[in-house]
Protein backbone atom coordinates (compact mmCIF):
# COMPACT_ATOMS: atom_id res chain seq x y z
CA UNK A 1 0.00 0.00 0.00
CA UNK A 2 2.70 2.46 0.98
CA UNK A 3 4.39 2.38 -2.41
CA UNK A 4 1.10 3.32 -4.07
CA UNK A 5 0.71 6.28 -1.70
CA UNK A 6 4.22 7.43 -2.58
CA UNK A 7 3.60 7.03 -6.31
CA UNK A 8 0.28 8.91 -6.00
CA UNK A 9 2.00 11.88 -4.36
CA UNK A 10 4.82 11.86 -6.91
CA UNK A 11 2.37 11.55 -9.82
CA UNK A 12 0.35 14.49 -8.48
CA UNK A 13 3.49 16.63 -8.28
CA UNK A 14 4.39 15.58 -11.85
CA UNK A 15 0.86 16.38 -12.97
CA UNK A 16 1.08 19.90 -11.53
CA UNK A 17 4.49 20.40 -13.16
CA UNK A 18 3.17 19.25 -16.55
CA UNK A 19 0.11 21.48 -16.13
CA UNK A 20 2.43 24.44 -15.56
CA UNK A 21 4.37 23.71 -18.77
CA UNK A 22 1.13 23.07 -20.70
CA UNK A 23 -0.38 26.40 -19.57
CA UNK A 24 2.81 28.15 -20.63
CA UNK A 25 2.79 26.27 -23.93
CA UNK A 26 -0.62 27.72 -24.81
CA UNK A 27 0.29 31.28 -23.82
CA UNK A 28 -1.78 31.27 -20.63
CA UNK A 29 1.05 32.63 -18.51
CA UNK A 30 4.14 34.81 -18.80
CA UNK A 31 7.79 33.75 -19.08
CA UNK A 32 8.83 30.38 -17.66
CA UNK A 33 10.39 30.59 -14.21
CA UNK A 34 13.60 28.84 -15.12
CA UNK A 35 16.74 30.69 -14.13
CA UNK A 36 19.08 29.59 -16.89
CA UNK A 37 16.84 30.31 -19.89
CA UNK A 38 17.40 26.75 -21.05
CA UNK A 39 13.74 25.90 -20.42
CA UNK A 40 12.50 28.16 -23.22
CA UNK A 41 15.19 26.82 -25.57
CA UNK A 42 14.09 23.26 -24.90
CA UNK A 43 10.36 23.96 -24.79
CA UNK A 44 10.35 25.91 -28.05
CA UNK A 45 12.62 23.48 -29.89
CA UNK A 46 11.23 21.28 -32.64
CA UNK A 47 11.43 18.31 -30.26
CA UNK A 48 8.98 19.95 -27.82
CA UNK A 49 6.18 18.24 -29.77
CA UNK A 50 5.92 14.67 -30.96
CA UNK A 51 3.54 13.98 -33.86
CA UNK A 52 2.08 17.41 -33.19
CA UNK A 53 1.37 16.68 -29.53
CA UNK A 54 3.30 18.88 -27.07
CA UNK A 55 5.54 16.86 -24.75
CA UNK A 56 4.02 18.81 -21.83
CA UNK A 57 0.58 17.46 -22.77
CA UNK A 58 1.98 13.92 -23.06
CA UNK A 59 3.39 14.40 -19.55
CA UNK A 60 0.03 15.66 -18.32
CA UNK A 61 -1.76 12.57 -19.63
CA UNK A 62 0.97 10.22 -18.40
CA UNK A 63 1.02 11.59 -14.86
CA UNK A 64 -2.80 11.61 -14.75
CA UNK A 65 -2.73 7.92 -15.69
CA UNK A 66 -0.11 7.16 -13.02
CA UNK A 67 -2.14 9.06 -10.41
CA UNK A 68 -5.27 7.19 -11.45
CA UNK A 69 -3.57 3.78 -11.22
CA UNK A 70 -2.05 4.67 -7.83
CA UNK A 71 -5.45 5.69 -6.43
CA UNK A 72 -7.05 2.59 -7.94
CA UNK A 73 -4.48 0.44 -6.16
CA UNK A 74 -5.32 2.12 -2.85
CA UNK A 75 -8.92 0.94 -2.91
CA UNK A 76 -9.33 -1.69 -0.16
CA UNK A 77 -10.39 -4.48 -2.55
CA UNK A 78 -7.27 -3.95 -4.67
CA UNK A 79 -4.84 -3.35 -1.82
CA UNK A 80 -3.39 -6.88 -1.77
CA UNK A 81 -3.53 -7.40 -5.55
CA UNK A 82 -0.55 -7.14 -7.88
CA UNK A 83 -2.33 -5.70 -10.94
CA UNK A 84 -2.18 -2.00 -9.96
CA UNK A 85 1.54 -2.28 -9.20
CA UNK A 86 2.11 -4.12 -12.47
CA UNK A 87 0.44 -1.23 -14.32
CA UNK A 88 2.54 1.26 -12.35
CA UNK A 89 5.63 -0.67 -13.45
CA UNK A 90 4.57 -0.75 -17.11
CA UNK A 91 3.54 2.92 -17.29
CA UNK A 92 6.50 4.30 -15.34
CA UNK A 93 8.92 1.96 -17.17
CA UNK A 94 7.69 3.30 -20.52
CA UNK A 95 7.88 6.85 -19.19
CA UNK A 96 11.47 6.31 -18.02
CA UNK A 97 12.48 5.14 -21.50
CA UNK A 98 10.72 8.14 -23.06
CA UNK A 99 12.44 10.43 -20.53
CA UNK A 100 15.85 8.94 -21.37
CA UNK A 101 15.20 9.77 -25.03
CA UNK A 102 14.25 13.35 -24.06
CA UNK A 103 17.40 13.70 -21.92
CA UNK A 104 19.49 12.48 -24.85
CA UNK A 105 17.90 15.18 -27.02
CA UNK A 106 18.59 17.86 -24.41
CA UNK A 107 22.21 16.79 -23.97
CA UNK A 108 23.31 16.11 -27.54
CA UNK A 109 20.83 17.67 -29.95
CA UNK A 110 19.29 20.77 -28.37
CA UNK A 111 22.32 21.31 -26.11
CA UNK A 112 20.30 23.00 -23.42
CA UNK A 113 18.83 21.80 -20.15
CA UNK A 114 15.39 22.56 -18.84
CA UNK A 115 15.19 22.42 -15.06
CA UNK A 116 11.49 21.58 -15.09
CA UNK A 117 12.21 18.66 -17.43
CA UNK A 118 14.98 17.43 -15.12
CA UNK A 119 12.57 17.67 -12.18
CA UNK A 120 10.07 15.59 -14.16
CA UNK A 121 12.79 13.02 -14.97
CA UNK A 122 13.61 12.68 -11.26
CA UNK A 123 9.92 12.26 -10.41
CA UNK A 124 9.32 9.58 -13.04
CA UNK A 125 12.48 7.71 -12.04
CA UNK A 126 11.33 7.82 -8.41
CA UNK A 127 7.89 6.45 -9.37
CA UNK A 128 9.58 3.62 -11.28
CA UNK A 129 11.86 2.74 -8.33
CA UNK A 130 8.85 2.89 -5.99
CA UNK A 131 6.94 0.54 -8.29
CA UNK A 132 9.89 -1.90 -8.44
CA UNK A 133 10.18 -1.92 -4.65
CA UNK A 134 6.41 -2.37 -4.31
CA UNK A 135 6.42 -5.22 -6.82
CA UNK A 136 9.14 -7.06 -4.92
CA UNK A 137 7.35 -6.59 -1.58
CA UNK A 138 4.07 -7.88 -2.95
CA UNK A 139 5.96 -10.81 -4.47
CA UNK A 140 7.50 -11.70 -1.10
CA UNK A 141 4.17 -11.36 0.69
CA UNK A 142 2.39 -13.61 -1.81
CA UNK B 1 -9.73 0.62 11.36
CA UNK B 2 -6.27 2.11 11.79
CA UNK B 3 -5.58 1.47 8.12
CA UNK B 4 -8.78 3.27 7.12
CA UNK B 5 -7.80 6.24 9.26
CA UNK B 6 -4.35 6.39 7.70
CA UNK B 7 -5.90 6.17 4.22
CA UNK B 8 -8.26 9.02 5.09
CA UNK B 9 -5.33 11.13 6.33
CA UNK B 10 -3.46 10.30 3.15
CA UNK B 11 -6.36 11.48 0.96
CA UNK B 12 -6.59 14.68 2.99
CA UNK B 13 -2.86 15.30 2.47
CA UNK B 14 -3.07 14.51 -1.23
CA UNK B 15 -6.07 16.82 -1.57
CA UNK B 16 -4.15 19.57 0.21
CA UNK B 17 -1.22 19.20 -2.23
CA UNK B 18 -3.68 19.30 -5.17
CA UNK B 19 -5.44 22.41 -3.85
CA UNK B 20 -2.17 24.19 -3.07
CA UNK B 21 -0.55 23.30 -6.39
CA UNK B 22 -3.69 23.99 -8.41
CA UNK B 23 -4.15 27.28 -6.56
CA UNK B 24 -0.56 28.28 -7.37
CA UNK B 25 -1.17 27.57 -11.07
CA UNK B 26 -4.42 29.58 -11.06
CA UNK B 27 -2.62 32.41 -9.27
CA UNK B 28 0.18 32.41 -11.86
CA UNK B 29 -2.22 32.53 -14.82
CA UNK B 30 -4.35 35.23 -13.16
CA UNK B 31 -1.25 37.27 -12.31
CA UNK B 32 -0.62 37.49 -16.04
CA UNK B 33 -4.25 38.39 -16.70
CA UNK B 34 -5.57 34.86 -17.13
CA UNK B 35 -6.03 32.99 -20.38
CA UNK B 36 -7.03 35.15 -23.34
CA UNK B 37 -10.30 33.82 -24.72
CA UNK B 38 -12.90 35.41 -26.93
CA UNK B 39 -15.96 36.69 -25.11
CA UNK B 40 -19.20 34.87 -25.81
CA UNK B 41 -22.62 36.40 -26.19
CA UNK B 42 -21.34 39.66 -27.69
CA UNK B 43 -23.70 41.65 -29.86
CA UNK B 44 -23.41 40.70 -33.52
CA UNK B 45 -22.36 43.30 -36.03
CA UNK B 46 -23.82 43.81 -39.50
CA UNK B 47 -22.39 41.78 -42.35
CA UNK B 48 -21.47 45.00 -44.14
CA UNK B 49 -19.28 46.31 -41.30
CA UNK B 50 -15.59 46.64 -42.14
CA UNK B 51 -12.39 46.04 -40.19
CA UNK B 52 -10.70 49.03 -38.51
CA UNK B 53 -8.73 51.36 -40.78
CA UNK B 54 -5.47 50.08 -39.34
CA UNK B 55 -6.28 46.60 -40.66
CA UNK B 56 -6.52 47.79 -44.27
CA UNK B 57 -3.90 48.50 -46.88
CA UNK B 58 -4.39 50.02 -50.30
CA UNK B 59 -6.23 52.93 -51.80
CA UNK B 60 -9.73 53.91 -50.61
CA UNK B 61 -10.70 54.20 -54.27
CA UNK B 62 -9.31 50.82 -55.36
CA UNK B 63 -11.83 49.05 -57.63
CA UNK B 64 -11.29 45.67 -55.95
CA UNK B 65 -11.70 44.98 -52.25
CA UNK B 66 -10.25 41.75 -50.90
CA UNK B 67 -11.41 40.53 -47.49
CA UNK B 68 -9.13 38.00 -45.87
CA UNK B 69 -10.45 36.05 -42.87
CA UNK B 70 -7.38 34.68 -41.15
CA UNK B 71 -6.15 33.06 -37.98
CA UNK B 72 -2.67 33.93 -36.72
CA UNK B 73 -2.11 30.34 -35.58
CA UNK B 74 -3.09 28.81 -38.92
CA UNK B 75 -0.09 27.61 -40.98
CA UNK B 76 -1.85 28.21 -44.34
CA UNK B 77 -2.60 31.80 -43.28
CA UNK B 78 1.09 32.16 -42.47
CA UNK B 79 1.94 30.92 -45.99
CA UNK B 80 -0.55 33.36 -47.45
CA UNK B 81 0.98 36.20 -45.47
CA UNK B 82 4.62 35.37 -46.19
CA UNK B 83 4.55 33.80 -49.66
CA UNK B 84 1.58 35.36 -51.44
CA UNK B 85 0.64 38.70 -49.90
CA UNK B 86 3.98 40.42 -50.68
CA UNK B 87 3.50 39.73 -54.42
CA UNK B 88 -0.17 40.78 -54.28
CA UNK B 89 0.98 43.95 -52.56
CA UNK B 90 3.53 44.80 -55.25
CA UNK B 91 1.30 44.00 -58.18
CA UNK B 92 -2.15 45.10 -57.07
CA UNK B 93 -2.16 47.00 -53.77
CA UNK B 94 0.68 49.45 -54.40
CA UNK B 95 -0.67 50.11 -57.89
CA UNK B 96 -4.02 51.21 -56.47
CA UNK B 97 -6.01 48.30 -57.86
CA UNK B 98 -6.75 46.45 -54.61
CA UNK B 99 -7.71 47.38 -51.10
CA UNK B 100 -6.81 44.47 -48.77
CA UNK B 101 -8.67 44.04 -45.49
CA UNK B 102 -7.60 41.69 -42.73
CA UNK B 103 -10.43 40.18 -40.70
CA UNK B 104 -9.74 38.40 -37.42
CA UNK B 105 -10.89 34.79 -37.45
CA UNK B 106 -9.19 32.90 -34.60
CA UNK B 107 -10.33 29.28 -34.75
CA UNK B 108 -11.72 27.71 -31.57
CA UNK B 109 -9.22 24.87 -31.45
CA UNK B 110 -6.23 27.23 -31.70
CA UNK B 111 -5.79 28.07 -28.05
CA UNK B 112 -3.08 30.72 -28.49
CA UNK B 113 -4.78 32.46 -31.43
CA UNK B 114 -6.93 34.89 -29.36
CA UNK B 115 -3.77 36.13 -27.65
CA UNK B 116 -2.08 36.66 -31.04
CA UNK B 117 -5.09 38.56 -32.43
CA UNK B 118 -5.21 40.67 -29.27
CA UNK B 119 -1.50 41.48 -29.61
CA UNK B 120 -2.04 42.64 -33.20
CA UNK B 121 -5.18 44.62 -32.26
CA UNK B 122 -3.26 46.42 -29.52
CA UNK B 123 -0.51 47.22 -32.02
CA UNK B 124 -3.21 48.53 -34.39
CA UNK B 125 -4.13 51.14 -31.80
CA UNK B 126 -0.71 52.63 -32.54
CA UNK B 127 -1.05 52.13 -36.29
CA UNK B 128 1.39 49.23 -36.19
CA UNK B 129 -1.00 46.44 -37.11
CA UNK B 130 0.82 45.33 -40.26
CA UNK B 131 4.25 45.34 -38.62
CA UNK B 132 2.83 43.18 -35.83
CA UNK B 133 0.97 41.03 -38.37
CA UNK B 134 4.25 40.33 -40.18
CA UNK B 135 6.13 39.67 -36.92
CA UNK B 136 3.47 37.27 -35.61
CA UNK B 137 3.29 35.29 -38.83
CA UNK B 138 7.07 35.40 -39.23
CA UNK B 139 7.53 33.99 -35.73
CA UNK B 140 4.62 31.52 -35.88
CA UNK B 141 6.94 28.52 -36.00
CA UNK B 142 8.38 29.58 -32.66
CA UNK B 143 5.46 30.95 -30.61
CA UNK B 144 3.13 28.05 -31.38
CA UNK B 145 5.60 25.94 -29.39
CA UNK B 146 5.15 28.08 -26.29
CA UNK B 147 6.01 31.34 -24.59
CA UNK B 148 3.76 33.38 -26.88
CA UNK B 149 3.25 36.18 -24.38
CA UNK B 150 6.95 36.88 -23.98
CA UNK B 151 7.60 36.57 -27.72
CA UNK B 152 4.77 38.97 -28.67
CA UNK B 153 6.14 41.45 -26.16
CA UNK B 154 9.53 41.13 -27.87
CA UNK B 155 7.96 41.78 -31.29
CA UNK B 156 6.17 44.87 -29.97
CA UNK B 157 9.40 46.20 -28.50
CA UNK B 158 11.33 45.51 -31.70
CA UNK B 159 8.72 47.29 -33.81
CA UNK B 160 9.06 50.36 -31.60
CA UNK B 161 5.59 50.31 -30.08
CA UNK B 162 4.87 52.38 -26.97
CA UNK B 163 5.07 49.49 -24.54
CA UNK B 164 3.07 51.09 -21.74
CA UNK B 165 0.05 51.70 -23.99
CA UNK B 166 0.39 48.24 -25.56
CA UNK B 167 0.60 46.52 -22.18
CA UNK B 168 -2.43 48.45 -20.93
CA UNK B 169 -4.38 47.33 -23.99
CA UNK B 170 -3.21 43.72 -23.49
CA UNK B 171 -4.45 43.87 -19.87
CA UNK B 172 -7.76 45.63 -20.60
CA UNK B 173 -8.41 43.31 -23.55
CA UNK B 174 -10.97 45.69 -24.99
CA UNK B 175 -10.36 44.64 -28.63
CA UNK B 176 -11.52 41.07 -27.85
CA UNK B 177 -15.18 42.09 -28.19
CA UNK B 178 -14.57 43.47 -31.66
CA UNK B 179 -12.54 40.38 -32.61
CA UNK B 180 -15.43 38.15 -31.49
CA UNK B 181 -17.82 40.28 -33.56
CA UNK B 182 -15.59 39.90 -36.61
CA UNK B 183 -15.65 36.14 -36.13
CA UNK B 184 -19.46 36.26 -35.99
CA UNK B 185 -19.53 38.35 -39.15
CA UNK B 186 -17.31 35.83 -40.89
CA UNK B 187 -19.49 32.93 -39.76
CA UNK B 188 -22.56 34.77 -41.05
CA UNK B 189 -20.82 35.02 -44.42
CA UNK B 190 -20.10 31.32 -44.43
CA UNK B 191 -16.48 31.35 -43.23
CA UNK B 192 -15.64 28.08 -41.50
CA UNK B 193 -11.90 27.73 -42.11
CA UNK B 194 -8.92 29.90 -42.76
CA UNK B 195 -7.72 31.57 -44.83
CA UNK B 196 -11.01 32.49 -46.51
CA UNK B 197 -10.91 35.14 -49.17
CA UNK B 198 -13.68 37.30 -50.58
CA UNK B 199 -13.01 39.38 -53.69
CA UNK B 200 -15.56 42.18 -53.98
CA UNK B 201 -17.79 40.19 -51.68
CA UNK B 202 -17.54 36.96 -53.68
CA UNK B 203 -16.06 33.92 -51.98
CA UNK B 204 -12.96 32.65 -53.76
CA UNK B 205 -12.43 28.91 -53.57
CA UNK B 206 -8.81 28.36 -52.65
CA UNK B 207 -8.48 24.61 -52.93
CA UNK B 208 -4.80 25.14 -53.47
CA UNK B 209 -3.23 28.26 -52.02
CA UNK B 210 -1.34 30.03 -54.79
CA UNK B 211 -0.58 33.49 -56.08
CA UNK B 212 -1.93 32.57 -59.52
CA UNK B 213 -5.31 31.43 -58.17
CA UNK B 214 -5.75 34.61 -56.14
CA UNK B 215 -4.41 36.87 -58.90
CA UNK B 216 -6.83 35.42 -61.44
CA UNK B 217 -9.76 36.09 -59.06
CA UNK B 218 -8.56 39.68 -58.67
CA UNK B 219 -8.04 40.10 -62.42
CA UNK B 220 -11.57 38.85 -63.04
CA UNK B 221 -12.95 41.46 -60.65
CA UNK B 222 -11.01 44.39 -62.16
CA UNK B 223 -13.12 46.73 -64.30
CA UNK B 224 -12.63 46.21 -68.05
Amino acid sequence: MTHRMVSAVLALIGLLLSAYLTLWRYGFMGPLQCGTGGCETVQTSEWASILGIPVAVIGLVGYAALLGVSLWGLQPRWAGRREPTLWLLILSGGAVLFTLYLKYLEAFVIEAWCRWCIASAVIIAAIFVTAVVGWRRIGRAA
Amino acid sequence: MAQQRSLKNFYLGLGAVAVLGGGALVYMTQRDGGPVVLPTGVLPVGMDSVPPAAYQIGSDTAPVVVDEFSDFECPYCMQMSILILPDIKRRYIETGLVRWRFNDFPIDTHLTAPLAHLAAACAAEQNQFWSMHDAIYGGQGQWVRGGARGLFEGYARRIGIDMNAWQTCMSDREPLTRIAQTVQRGQARGVSGTPTIFVNGQLVRLDRLSFDRLASAIEAALPR
